[in-house]
């Protein structure tokens, strides 16, 4: 007789045998529920992203196309800036010129004046020294120190009126 | 369990290669921008005169025993300011703008206590200054527009150094000490500010590095409707 120990041992459980079958496949199935939970949880985001890429792209190339036309404008601004540049030194050039000819046309006149006013004092002078020779031809109707003191004036004003004509040639040459 | 472990990892590469491909390399980022160059400070008006310029006037006058050279500016369209000692003891003033136009002078006036002095035109001036309201900084640039020299006109700017006493009068008022070159013919000028608007009137020099400059409240204080003047008298 066998013993029954025995042949629970070496006998296999037609259930023990029969139950690792059914579970392999809970567990794969489990297994491939999970990654497939996995890839839709993983490919939601990834979309997300794919599609963020691709809006991100093109919001690039419109940046860049922007940027491209803003550079032109500058370029072109740039250029209008220094022609402006340009302009203005010339106006300051000619602005220069036309306050120096206009100065020159303001000086002519006090120019004229001031050698008018010289040429006066000649006339003067010279119309002195005419009535100062008709007093000494008859000197003895004035009083000598007064003759001497007449011609010292006179002298004193030709020399002043002199002085003047020379500083005016050496300011004006 | 190995085999799940490989289902798992397949899984996993399969969701890090759809990673990767979502991670490739992106466009380049937008490229430097070039920066553009600064503009200049120009000129307030088309013709290339400042506001300064076009309201100073070339100052030309007979004294008892000398011609003299100054420069005055446009209060408003009839009043002009300039130096005292410009039109003091003079027999006869003539003032021309920056176009080369005559102003006859009507009257001219002088403060006791400044060196200032208002002259009234005879007919209208186009512009006029605008006179500061707040005195400059120490270290603000100012300039001086003028007919240094008689002429031409012309502008200079330099940096406000200093209030000061004003050796001239030392017990005076105190003037503004400016490092700019002006010079004989300069007084009278207006001082302005960065906006253009009148802060004060040269009267000074050493003719080479400084010019002094009456200040803003004394400016002020002389064009109040009842300041003390003093009628030019023409008469040598």
């Amino acid at each position: 007789m066998p013993d029954t120990a025995s042949d629970a041992t070496l006998t296999p459980d037609p259930e023990s045998t029969a139950a690792p079958a059914p579970a392999r496949r809970r567990g794969l199935a489990i297994g491939l529920a999970l990654s497939l939970v996995a890839v839709v949880a993983l490919a939601v985001p990834l979309a997300l992203l794919a599609s963020a890429r691709s809006a991100w792209e093109g919001q690039n190339a419109d940046l860049r196309d922007h940027v491209e036309s803003l550079t032109d404008e500058i370029s072109d601004q740039n250029a209008r800036i220094a022609e402006l540049e340009q302009t203005e030194a010339q106006l300051e050039t000619l602005k220069k010129e036309y306050s120096s000819a206009v100065n020159q046309g303001a000086q002519g006149t006090e120019l004229v004046e001031e050698l008018e006013d010289i040429a006066d004092a000649y006339d003067t002078c010279i119309e002195a020294q005419q009535e100062h020779f008709d007093v000494l031809r008859n000197s003895e109707l004035y009083v000598e120190s007064s003759i001497d003191e007449s011609e010292r004036s006179i002298i004193d004003f030709c020399d002043e009126v002199s002085a003047a004509y020379r500083d005016f040639r050496e300011k004006h040459g | 369990m190995a085999e799940r472990r490989r289902l798992g990892v397949a899984a996993l590469a399969v969701a890090a290669g759809v990673a990767l491909a979502a991670c490739a390399p992106l466009a380049p980022p937008p490229y430097a921008t070039p920066t553009p160059v600064e503009a200049t400070a120009t000129a307030s008006s088309a013709d290339g005169f400042t506001d300064s310029e076009r309201i100073a006037l070339r100052v030309w006058a007979i004294s008892c025993d000398a011609y003299r050279n100054g420069t005055a500016w446009m209060l408003d369209e009839t009043h002009a300011v300039t130096n005292r000692h410009v039109v003091r003891d003079t027999t006869l003033i003539q003032l021309t703008d920056y176009q080369g136009r005559e102003y006859r002078v009507a009257s001219a006036e002088y403060s006791t206590e400044d060196d200032l002095a208002l002259i009234t035109i005879d007919g209208t001036f186009p512009e006029a200054a605008t006179i500061g309201e707040e005195e400059p900084a120490i270290g603000d640039d100012l300039t001086v527009s003028g007919y240094a020299l008689g002429g031409p006109l012309a502008s200079v700017t330099g940096p406000y150094v200093d209030l000061r006493v004003n050796d001239l009068d030392p017990t005076g008022a105190e003037i503004y000490y400016l490092r700019l070159l002006a010079r004989e013919g300069n007084s009278g000028s207006p001082v302005t500010d960065a906006a253009g608007d009148v802060v004060g009137v040269v009267f000074s020099s050493d003719g080479e590095k400084y010019a002094g400059a009456v200040t803003l409240p004394r400016l002020e204080a002389f064009l109040a409707d009842d300041a003390e003047r003093t009628e030019v008298d023409a008469s040598c």
